[in-house]
Protein backbone atom coordinates (compact mmCIF):
# COMPACT_ATOMS: atom_id res chain seq x y z
CA UNK A 1 0.00 0.00 0.00
CA UNK A 2 1.41 3.19 -1.07
CA UNK A 3 1.89 6.70 1.34
CA UNK A 4 -0.77 8.63 0.51
CA UNK A 5 -0.96 11.48 3.50
CA UNK A 6 1.80 12.52 5.32
CA UNK A 7 1.45 15.46 8.21
CA UNK A 8 5.20 16.18 8.79
CA UNK A 9 8.13 17.08 6.85
CA UNK A 10 8.43 16.15 3.90
CA UNK A 11 10.36 17.34 0.42
CA UNK A 12 12.59 18.89 3.42
CA UNK A 13 9.74 21.21 4.58
CA UNK A 14 7.06 20.93 7.51
CA UNK A 15 3.06 20.34 6.44
CA UNK A 16 0.39 18.55 5.10
CA UNK A 17 1.06 16.47 1.88
CA UNK A 18 -1.49 14.50 -0.11
CA UNK A 19 -0.73 12.45 -3.33
CA UNK A 20 -4.02 11.99 -5.66
CA UNK A 21 -5.59 8.66 -5.45
CA UNK A 22 -2.78 5.77 -6.03
CA UNK A 23 0.20 7.81 -6.34
CA UNK A 24 3.01 7.15 -3.85
CA UNK A 25 3.58 10.34 -1.74
CA UNK A 26 7.00 9.35 -1.40
CA UNK A 27 7.90 9.09 -5.02
CA UNK A 28 4.98 10.67 -7.04
CA UNK A 29 4.43 10.39 -10.88
CA UNK A 30 1.24 12.85 -10.81
CA UNK A 31 0.78 16.77 -9.17
CA UNK A 32 0.18 15.99 -5.66
CA UNK A 33 -3.36 16.70 -4.62
CA UNK A 34 -2.06 19.09 -1.55
CA UNK A 35 0.84 20.67 -1.14
CA UNK A 36 1.64 23.07 2.12
CA UNK A 37 4.28 23.97 0.37
CA UNK A 38 2.10 26.30 -2.35
CA UNK A 39 -1.36 28.04 -2.27
CA UNK A 40 -4.71 27.04 -3.53
CA UNK A 41 -7.46 28.95 -4.92
CA UNK A 42 -10.01 30.18 -2.05
CA UNK A 43 -13.11 32.45 -2.89
CA UNK A 44 -13.50 36.16 -1.94
CA UNK A 45 -16.33 37.20 -3.58
CA UNK A 46 -18.59 36.16 -6.84
CA UNK A 47 -21.15 37.81 -8.80
CA UNK A 48 -22.75 39.02 -12.04
CA UNK A 49 -23.67 42.55 -12.57
CA UNK A 50 -25.31 44.36 -15.78
CA UNK A 51 -22.37 46.29 -17.87
CA UNK A 52 -24.01 49.26 -19.55
CA UNK A 53 -23.11 51.30 -22.63
CA UNK A 54 -21.13 54.67 -21.07
CA UNK A 55 -20.08 55.97 -24.55
CA UNK A 56 -21.02 55.76 -28.13
CA UNK A 57 -18.79 57.73 -30.02
CA UNK A 58 -18.40 57.06 -34.48
CA UNK A 59 -19.78 53.66 -34.07
CA UNK A 60 -17.51 53.12 -31.18
CA UNK A 61 -19.55 51.41 -28.31
CA UNK A 62 -17.82 51.53 -24.90
CA UNK A 63 -19.24 49.32 -22.22
CA UNK A 64 -18.23 49.03 -18.49
CA UNK A 65 -18.85 47.51 -15.20
CA UNK A 66 -16.93 48.48 -11.17
CA UNK A 67 -17.78 45.71 -9.07
CA UNK A 68 -17.19 46.44 -5.40
CA UNK A 69 -15.50 44.09 -2.31
CA UNK A 70 -14.44 43.88 0.47
CA UNK A 71 -10.80 45.24 0.78
CA UNK A 72 -8.26 42.24 0.83
CA UNK A 73 -5.03 44.49 0.98
CA UNK A 74 -3.46 43.38 -2.48
CA UNK A 75 -4.40 43.12 -5.70
CA UNK A 76 -6.31 39.29 -6.25
CA UNK A 77 -6.28 36.96 -8.57
CA UNK A 78 -9.75 37.01 -10.37
CA UNK A 79 -11.67 34.80 -13.10
CA UNK A 80 -13.99 37.24 -15.35
CA UNK A 81 -16.54 37.14 -18.58
CA UNK A 82 -18.39 39.42 -20.65
CA UNK A 83 -21.51 37.56 -21.61
CA UNK A 84 -23.89 38.87 -23.51
CA UNK A 85 -27.87 39.08 -22.42
CA UNK A 86 -29.90 36.41 -23.79
CA UNK A 87 -26.42 33.87 -23.88
CA UNK A 88 -24.27 31.37 -21.56
CA UNK A 89 -20.85 31.58 -23.41
CA UNK A 90 -18.09 32.09 -21.85
CA UNK A 91 -14.67 32.97 -23.17
CA UNK A 92 -11.83 32.49 -20.93
CA UNK A 93 -8.66 34.84 -20.84
CA UNK A 94 -10.13 36.31 -23.64
CA UNK A 95 -12.17 39.96 -24.42
CA UNK A 96 -14.53 37.81 -26.92
CA UNK A 97 -18.06 37.73 -26.84
CA UNK A 98 -20.22 35.32 -28.40
CA UNK A 99 -24.01 36.31 -28.30
CA UNK A 100 -25.17 33.51 -29.96
CA UNK A 101 -23.21 30.01 -30.83
CA UNK A 102 -21.06 30.66 -33.76
CA UNK A 103 -21.76 34.62 -33.72
CA UNK A 104 -18.37 36.45 -32.26
CA UNK A 105 -17.76 40.20 -30.93
CA UNK A 106 -14.28 40.60 -30.35
CA UNK A 107 -13.83 43.82 -28.90
CA UNK A 108 -11.49 46.45 -30.24
CA UNK A 109 -10.32 46.89 -26.56
CA UNK A 110 -11.01 45.91 -22.68
CA UNK A 111 -9.58 47.45 -20.06
CA UNK A 112 -9.42 45.25 -17.29
CA UNK A 113 -8.13 46.96 -14.01
CA UNK A 114 -7.82 44.99 -10.93
CA UNK A 115 -7.50 46.59 -6.98
CA UNK A 116 -8.08 45.58 -3.63
CA UNK A 117 -11.51 46.58 -3.37
CA UNK A 118 -12.97 46.85 -6.62
CA UNK A 119 -12.68 45.30 -10.24
CA UNK A 120 -13.19 47.26 -13.80
CA UNK A 121 -14.14 46.07 -17.37
CA UNK A 122 -14.46 48.14 -20.08
CA UNK A 123 -14.49 46.96 -23.21
CA UNK A 124 -15.07 48.64 -26.37
CA UNK A 125 -16.63 47.44 -29.59
CA UNK A 126 -16.85 48.83 -33.08
CA UNK A 127 -19.53 48.55 -35.40
CA UNK A 128 -22.50 46.63 -35.36
CA UNK A 129 -25.65 47.11 -32.87
CA UNK A 130 -25.80 47.93 -29.56
CA UNK A 131 -25.60 45.21 -26.91
CA UNK A 132 -26.59 44.41 -23.80
CA UNK A 133 -23.72 42.37 -21.60
CA UNK A 134 -23.15 41.46 -18.19
CA UNK A 135 -19.85 40.62 -15.94
CA UNK A 136 -19.34 37.70 -14.40
CA UNK A 137 -16.79 37.65 -11.82
CA UNK A 138 -14.84 35.85 -9.70
CA UNK A 139 -12.68 37.14 -6.88
CA UNK A 140 -10.15 34.93 -5.13
CA UNK A 141 -8.44 35.39 -1.88
CA UNK A 142 -5.15 34.53 -3.52
CA UNK A 143 -2.34 37.62 -4.30
CA UNK A 144 -1.72 38.24 -7.86
CA UNK A 145 1.84 37.97 -6.72
CA UNK A 146 2.39 34.75 -4.62
CA UNK A 147 4.48 36.43 -1.18
CA UNK A 148 7.68 34.60 -0.08
CA UNK A 149 6.63 32.27 1.77
CA UNK A 150 9.31 30.70 4.35
CA UNK A 151 9.32 27.38 5.84
CA UNK A 152 9.83 27.36 9.60
CA UNK A 153 9.28 24.48 11.99
CA UNK A 154 6.39 26.10 13.37
CA UNK A 155 2.97 24.25 14.04
CA UNK A 156 1.91 24.31 10.48
CA UNK A 157 -1.30 21.92 11.54
CA UNK A 158 -3.80 22.36 14.13
CA UNK A 159 -7.05 20.16 14.19
CA UNK A 160 -9.17 20.84 17.35
CA UNK A 161 -10.35 23.06 20.10
CA UNK A 162 -8.27 25.61 21.15
CA UNK A 163 -9.13 27.82 24.00
CA UNK A 164 -12.84 26.74 23.21
CA UNK A 165 -12.34 27.80 19.86
CA UNK A 166 -12.81 24.95 17.49
CA UNK A 167 -10.14 25.36 14.78
CA UNK A 168 -9.25 22.97 11.87
CA UNK A 169 -6.32 24.82 9.64
CA UNK A 170 -3.14 24.26 7.84
CA UNK A 171 -1.07 27.49 7.78
CA UNK A 172 0.86 28.26 4.69
CA UNK A 173 4.94 28.18 5.39
CA UNK A 174 6.12 30.19 8.19
CA UNK A 175 2.83 30.51 9.92
CA UNK A 176 1.82 29.50 13.03
CA UNK A 177 -1.55 27.44 12.38
CA UNK A 178 -3.13 28.50 15.67
CA UNK A 179 -2.64 31.94 15.15
CA UNK A 180 -3.10 32.79 11.90
CA UNK A 181 -5.51 34.71 9.72
CA UNK A 182 -7.68 32.83 6.77
CA UNK A 183 -5.28 34.18 4.45
CA UNK A 184 -2.38 32.69 5.94
CA UNK A 185 -4.01 29.48 5.78
CA UNK A 186 -3.96 27.17 2.90
CA UNK A 187 -7.09 25.38 5.10
CA UNK A 188 -9.07 27.28 7.82
CA UNK A 189 -12.39 26.50 9.74
CA UNK A 190 -14.11 29.39 7.34
CA UNK A 191 -12.42 28.35 4.23
CA UNK A 192 -14.63 28.41 0.73
CA UNK A 193 -12.29 26.43 -1.57
CA UNK A 194 -12.94 25.87 -5.22
CA UNK A 195 -14.03 22.28 -5.68
CA UNK A 196 -12.38 19.90 -7.89
CA UNK A 197 -15.58 19.22 -10.47
CA UNK A 198 -14.54 17.02 -13.56
CA UNK A 199 -11.27 16.67 -15.88
CA UNK A 200 -10.35 15.07 -18.85
CA UNK A 201 -7.69 14.36 -21.95
CA UNK A 202 -8.96 15.37 -25.45
CA UNK A 203 -7.10 15.55 -28.63
CA UNK A 204 -7.05 19.36 -30.43
CA UNK A 205 -6.01 19.89 -34.24
CA UNK A 206 -3.27 21.02 -35.60
CA UNK A 207 -3.95 24.95 -36.70
CA UNK A 208 -3.56 24.46 -40.45
CA UNK A 209 -1.75 27.74 -41.04
CA UNK A 210 -1.27 30.95 -39.06
CA UNK A 211 -3.33 32.81 -41.41
CA UNK A 212 -6.74 30.53 -40.49
CA UNK A 213 -8.39 29.98 -37.70
CA UNK A 214 -7.46 27.77 -34.85
CA UNK A 215 -7.59 24.19 -34.52
CA UNK A 216 -10.76 23.43 -32.17
CA UNK A 217 -12.74 20.73 -30.99
CA UNK A 218 -15.94 21.08 -28.72
CA UNK A 219 -17.65 18.51 -26.53
CA UNK A 220 -20.11 18.06 -24.07
CA UNK A 221 -19.19 17.58 -20.21
CA UNK A 222 -22.61 16.52 -18.95
CA UNK A 223 -23.58 19.02 -16.79
CA UNK A 224 -24.47 23.10 -16.77
CA UNK A 225 -23.01 26.04 -14.64
CA UNK A 226 -24.56 28.20 -12.60
CA UNK A 227 -21.68 30.42 -12.69
CA UNK A 228 -18.55 30.36 -14.53
CA UNK A 229 -16.22 27.95 -13.79
CA UNK A 230 -12.36 27.78 -13.32
CA UNK A 231 -10.66 26.02 -15.81
CA UNK A 232 -6.91 25.34 -16.12
CA UNK A 233 -5.78 23.77 -19.37
CA UNK A 234 -2.52 22.48 -20.19
CA UNK A 235 -1.04 20.48 -23.37
CA UNK A 236 2.40 19.62 -21.51
CA UNK A 237 5.65 21.31 -22.72
CA UNK A 238 4.21 23.57 -25.19
CA UNK A 239 0.74 24.76 -24.47
CA UNK A 240 -1.52 27.46 -26.57
CA UNK A 241 -5.21 26.51 -25.64
CA UNK A 242 -8.59 28.55 -25.32
CA UNK A 243 -11.46 27.56 -23.70
CA UNK A 244 -14.74 28.59 -24.06
CA UNK A 245 -17.87 27.26 -22.30
CA UNK A 246 -21.60 27.28 -22.48
CA UNK A 247 -22.97 27.40 -19.10
CA UNK A 248 -26.27 26.20 -19.92
CA UNK A 249 -25.45 23.30 -21.92
CA UNK A 250 -22.04 22.16 -21.14
CA UNK A 251 -20.54 22.35 -24.44
CA UNK A 252 -17.08 23.28 -24.70
CA UNK A 253 -14.70 24.35 -26.53
CA UNK A 254 -10.89 23.78 -26.80
CA UNK A 255 -8.74 25.79 -29.43
CA UNK A 256 -5.15 24.90 -30.34
CA UNK A 257 -2.80 28.02 -31.72
CA UNK A 258 0.06 25.85 -32.65
CA UNK A 259 0.85 24.14 -36.31
CA UNK A 260 0.92 20.74 -34.61
CA UNK A 261 -1.86 18.40 -33.23
CA UNK A 262 -1.91 18.47 -29.11
CA UNK A 263 -3.47 16.41 -26.67
CA UNK A 264 -4.55 19.00 -23.50
CA UNK A 265 -5.79 17.69 -19.78
CA UNK A 266 -8.59 20.09 -18.53
CA UNK A 267 -9.60 20.86 -14.97
CA UNK A 268 -12.19 22.70 -14.11
CA UNK A 269 -13.42 24.16 -10.48
CA UNK A 270 -16.42 25.23 -9.41
CA UNK A 271 -17.29 27.57 -6.74
CA UNK A 272 -20.48 25.91 -5.53
CA UNK B 1 -21.59 20.54 16.19
CA UNK B 2 -20.28 19.01 13.35
CA UNK B 3 -17.84 16.88 13.13
CA UNK B 4 -15.42 18.75 10.48
CA UNK B 5 -12.44 16.11 10.38
CA UNK B 6 -12.59 12.49 8.92
CA UNK B 7 -9.61 10.57 9.10
CA UNK B 8 -10.80 6.44 8.56
CA UNK B 9 -9.06 4.01 6.22
CA UNK B 10 -6.65 6.18 4.95
CA UNK B 11 -9.22 8.85 3.88
CA UNK B 12 -9.27 12.61 4.86
CA UNK B 13 -12.26 14.65 4.59
CA UNK B 14 -12.45 18.48 5.79
CA UNK B 15 -16.20 19.71 5.76
CA UNK B 16 -17.78 23.22 5.43
CA UNK B 17 -18.78 25.03 8.87
CA UNK B 18 -22.32 23.13 9.55
CA UNK B 19 -21.84 19.94 7.84
CA UNK B 20 -20.27 16.11 9.52
CA UNK B 21 -17.33 15.11 7.57
CA UNK B 22 -17.96 11.60 6.32
CA UNK B 23 -17.35 9.99 2.76
CA UNK B 24 -20.98 10.41 1.97
CA UNK B 25 -21.27 14.45 2.22
CA UNK B 26 -21.40 15.84 -1.18
CA UNK B 27 -18.33 17.63 -2.39
CA UNK B 28 -19.83 21.19 -2.45
CA UNK B 29 -19.90 20.99 1.37
CA UNK B 30 -15.84 19.70 1.88
CA UNK B 31 -13.06 21.93 2.09
CA UNK B 32 -11.20 18.81 0.95
CA UNK B 33 -11.24 15.15 0.04
CA UNK B 34 -8.14 12.82 0.04
CA UNK B 35 -10.37 10.99 -2.54
CA UNK B 36 -10.86 13.75 -4.95
CA UNK B 37 -9.09 13.08 -8.65
CA UNK B 38 -7.13 16.55 -8.41
CA UNK B 39 -6.12 19.26 -6.57
CA UNK B 40 -6.18 22.81 -6.47
CA UNK B 41 -2.60 23.67 -5.97
CA UNK B 42 -1.18 26.90 -6.88
CA UNK B 43 2.79 26.95 -7.26
CA UNK B 44 3.48 30.49 -7.69
CA UNK B 45 1.60 33.46 -9.71
CA UNK B 46 3.02 36.81 -10.51
CA UNK B 47 3.22 40.01 -12.86
CA UNK B 48 6.42 41.30 -14.40
CA UNK B 49 7.13 44.54 -16.06
CA UNK B 50 8.68 43.16 -19.49
CA UNK B 51 8.37 44.15 -23.23
CA UNK B 52 7.66 42.81 -26.75
CA UNK B 53 9.91 39.67 -26.76
CA UNK B 54 11.06 36.34 -25.13
CA UNK B 55 11.12 36.03 -21.85
CA UNK B 56 11.54 33.02 -19.56
CA UNK B 57 10.58 32.81 -16.14
CA UNK B 58 11.44 30.26 -13.33
CA UNK B 59 9.71 28.58 -10.55
CA UNK B 60 10.49 25.78 -7.85
CA UNK B 61 11.39 22.35 -9.53
CA UNK B 62 8.50 19.90 -9.63
CA UNK B 63 8.51 16.03 -11.05
CA UNK B 64 6.03 16.67 -13.87
CA UNK B 65 5.44 20.21 -16.51
CA UNK B 66 2.91 22.37 -15.14
CA UNK B 67 -0.18 24.22 -16.15
CA UNK B 68 0.72 27.43 -16.72
CA UNK B 69 -1.08 30.29 -17.84
CA UNK B 70 -0.02 33.72 -19.20
CA UNK B 71 -1.94 37.20 -19.71
CA UNK B 72 -0.17 39.92 -21.74
CA UNK B 73 -1.43 43.67 -20.69
CA UNK B 74 -0.29 46.97 -22.27
CA UNK B 75 -1.19 50.13 -20.12
CA UNK B 76 -3.02 53.46 -21.83
CA UNK B 77 -5.33 55.86 -21.00
CA UNK B 78 -4.62 54.91 -17.06
CA UNK B 79 -5.59 51.64 -17.38
CA UNK B 80 -4.22 47.93 -17.88
CA UNK B 81 -5.73 46.38 -20.96
CA UNK B 82 -5.78 42.83 -21.66
CA UNK B 83 -3.93 41.80 -25.05
CA UNK B 84 -4.65 38.30 -24.88
CA UNK B 85 -3.67 35.06 -23.72
CA UNK B 86 0.12 33.80 -24.37
CA UNK B 87 1.79 30.17 -25.52
CA UNK B 88 4.18 28.92 -23.28
CA UNK B 89 6.97 26.36 -23.58
CA UNK B 90 7.47 24.63 -20.59
CA UNK B 91 9.61 22.23 -18.52
CA UNK B 92 9.41 21.38 -15.18
CA UNK B 93 11.40 24.34 -13.63
CA UNK B 94 10.61 27.45 -16.00
CA UNK B 95 8.69 28.53 -18.45
CA UNK B 96 9.29 30.51 -21.99
CA UNK B 97 6.71 33.17 -23.71
CA UNK B 98 6.56 36.00 -26.45
CA UNK B 99 5.22 38.64 -25.41
CA UNK B 100 3.36 40.75 -28.34
CA UNK B 101 3.60 43.90 -29.57
CA UNK B 102 2.61 46.47 -26.72
CA UNK B 103 3.07 44.22 -23.79
CA UNK B 104 4.03 46.44 -20.78
CA UNK B 105 3.22 43.60 -18.36
CA UNK B 106 2.01 39.94 -17.95
CA UNK B 107 0.30 38.24 -15.08
CA UNK B 108 1.11 34.43 -14.79
CA UNK B 109 0.35 31.41 -12.89
CA UNK B 110 1.23 28.03 -12.33
CA UNK B 111 -0.73 25.33 -11.58
CA UNK B 112 -0.22 21.99 -10.07
CA UNK B 113 -2.18 20.04 -13.31
CA UNK B 114 -0.26 18.30 -15.28
CA UNK B 115 -1.09 16.66 -18.92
Amino acid sequence: MTERTRIGTLFGAPGMYVSQPGDNLLAPTRPLLFDSRYDGFEIHAAGRVSMPMIDNTADLRTYSATVSYPNLGYIPQVTWAAIANGSSIIHYNSTVIEPTRGSIIAPTDAALDVGPSQLTYRPTIFGGSQVSLDLFYIIYRNPRVTPTYTPAGTERVFIGNDGGTFKMRVSKPGFHARFATRDQCLVHEESRKLIPVLTGVVGIPARPNMQTAPGRVSFYLGRAFSFPPKIVVTSGANSNVGVSLGLNDGLMELTNSVLAPVTARYVIYHPE
Amino acid sequence: MAQRFYAQSGRIIMSKPGYNAEPGLPDQFKIFDSEWAFGNVVIVSGSVSVGQGTHTIAFPAQHFIPAIEVLAFDNRNGFPHLIGRVGTTATNSSFTFTAPNDTDFVTYSVYGVAL
